[in-house]
């Protein structure tokens, strides 16, 4: 087990580290999070899931 | 109690190293050579190697884990002498000096062979046995014998040595597979096996050479207690057949079997079984439901990075203009890969860790609480 978790934590380490350069490089080249989201919802009904993740979360509460 | 002395041990020594590659087999015998030099007594050495049969055991062992290297150390190791401490004069014999020394080496073996008469019957101390005129000469002629000149051997003499030494070597696994209970003549079964007209003597093999002065190895005869090695072996020539038994306490002792743990409970209390089953089983039940559902919220929580990584990626090749816009996408899939990964291998360890853990406490209180333990 402890083999396997060091193996797991070694890879998600390496990936998520990456992930992160990749994140850095591509604010320094001039990328820009509110282009990507717009380009998200213009492409996907995102906003459908959220409403309906809205009213499930209230309808739980609501219980 | 038998005489034994640094010759006649490192003649024997050197019959038992059989795996050993002829160059490791010098250089442990050269070491070998050194400690004896470097001894302050000789006999108090013997008595710490005991005999050559466990030094080549011991040396065995140390050769299969560590090498040559191991073997030499663990050599230094048995015999308790400080070579680092001990400033050894190289015992330098030049060829010249050996012949220069032949005509004392006949004297030399009257005295010894009339020593050994005198003394067939009480040990010889080690101060009376050491003779300086003696000791010379049939050093050299072991030297000569154990580590010959550059010479080549002659092709009679080379075949029959490495015979002996694989019977040998196959006598002395058989001993120490045989272990405690092994017969004292699984050594003698090696000199039977050999040519009749074939002797394991090195100091016959030293004869040949100019110096007449090696069947002259009684000097320096000490008196060492060694166990199993009879009276009998004090032969000058030292072709006798080599009886060594090893004290019992050093081959490895079969570990005396555990006693096997009784199956049988105790007797089984029907009224705390039944009330087991009734409080205990819906317990773990629940229990176990309460943790397949936190294990499937991990998973979920999981594959819900996982597909938020798929969908990152997705939209990265598709709705896509900018590079920088494209590769901040798929750093943000990567996170999610990484997470996704995480929570997964969580998942199933939790599940294995605390769903088993249950389960085995639930059985082990079982067993508790339904068989009443019965003094065995």
């Amino acid at each position: 087990m402890k083999t396997v978790w060091r193996v797991i934590g070694l890879i998600g380490l390496a990936v998520l580290t990456l992930g992160a350069v990749c994140i850095v490089v591509g604010l320094i080249t001039g990328g820009s999070v509110t282009r990507i989201s717009d380009t998200l919802f213009a492409n996907y009904d995102v906003q459908f899931y959220i409403d309906l993740a809205k009213q499930i979360l209230s309808t739980i509460m609501s219980m | 109690m038998t005489c034994i002395n640094k010759q006649r041990f490192l003649t024997e020594l050197s019959k038992f190293l059989t795996f050993l590659s002829d160059s490791e087999r010098e250089q442990v015998l050269q070491k070998f050579g050194e400690i004896f030099d470097a001894a302050p007594s000789e006999d108090e050495l013997l008595a710490a190697l005991v005999s050559p049969l466990k030094v080549t055991v011991e040396l065995s062992r140390a050769y299969g884990k560590g090498g040559i290297q191991q073997a030499l150390e663990r050599a230094v190791e048995m015999s308790g002498v400080d070579l680092s401490a001990a400033s050894v004069p190289e015992p330098v014999i030049e060829a010249e000096s050996a012949t220069e020394e032949t005509p004392s080496a006949p004297a030399a073996e009257d005295e010894a062979v009339s020593e050994a008469e005198a003394d067939a019957k009480a040990p010889v101390s080690a101060d009376q046995a050491e003779q300086p005129g003696a000791a010379a000469p049939s050093q050299s002629a072991f030297d000569e014998s154990v580590f010959p000149p550059d010479a080549p051997p002659s092709a009679e003499t080379a075949p029959k040595e490495d015979d002996i030494y694989d019977s040998i070597g196959s006598a002395v696994e058989a001993a120490f597979e045989s272990g405690p209970s092994a017969e004292p003549a699984a050594p003698a079964k090696a000199p039977a096996s050999m040519p009749a007209n074939t002797e394991i003597n090195f100091a016959d093999h030293a004869a040949d050479s100019p110096a007449p002065a090696a069947k002259a190895p009684s000097d320096n005869f000490i008196s060492v207690p060694v166990q199993g090695i009879t009276a009998s072996d004090t032969d000058d020539t030292g072709s006798e057949d080599f009886q060594d038994t090893e004290p019992e306490e050093y081959f490895d002792k079969p570990e005396p079997a555990k006693p096997e743990k009784s199956r049988s409970r105790g007797k089984l209390r029907p009224l705390m079984l039944v009330l087991f089953l009734i409080i205990f089983v819906p317990l773990g039940l629940a229990g176990i439901a309460v943790l397949l559902a936190v294990t499937a919220v991990i998973l979920a929580a999981a594959v819900s990075a996982g597909g938020s990584g798929v969908f990152a990626v997705s939209l990265a090749f598709s709705g896509m203009a900018l590079f920088s816009d494209i590769i901040m996408t798929i750093g943000m899939a990567l996170v999610c890969f990484a997470f996704a990964l995480v929570l997964l291998w969580g998942a199933v360890w939790f599940a294995i860790w605390s769903v088993g853990g249950l389960i085995r406490g639930i059985v082990r209180l079982g067993g508790k609480w339904c068989y009443k333990e019965a003094e065995q």
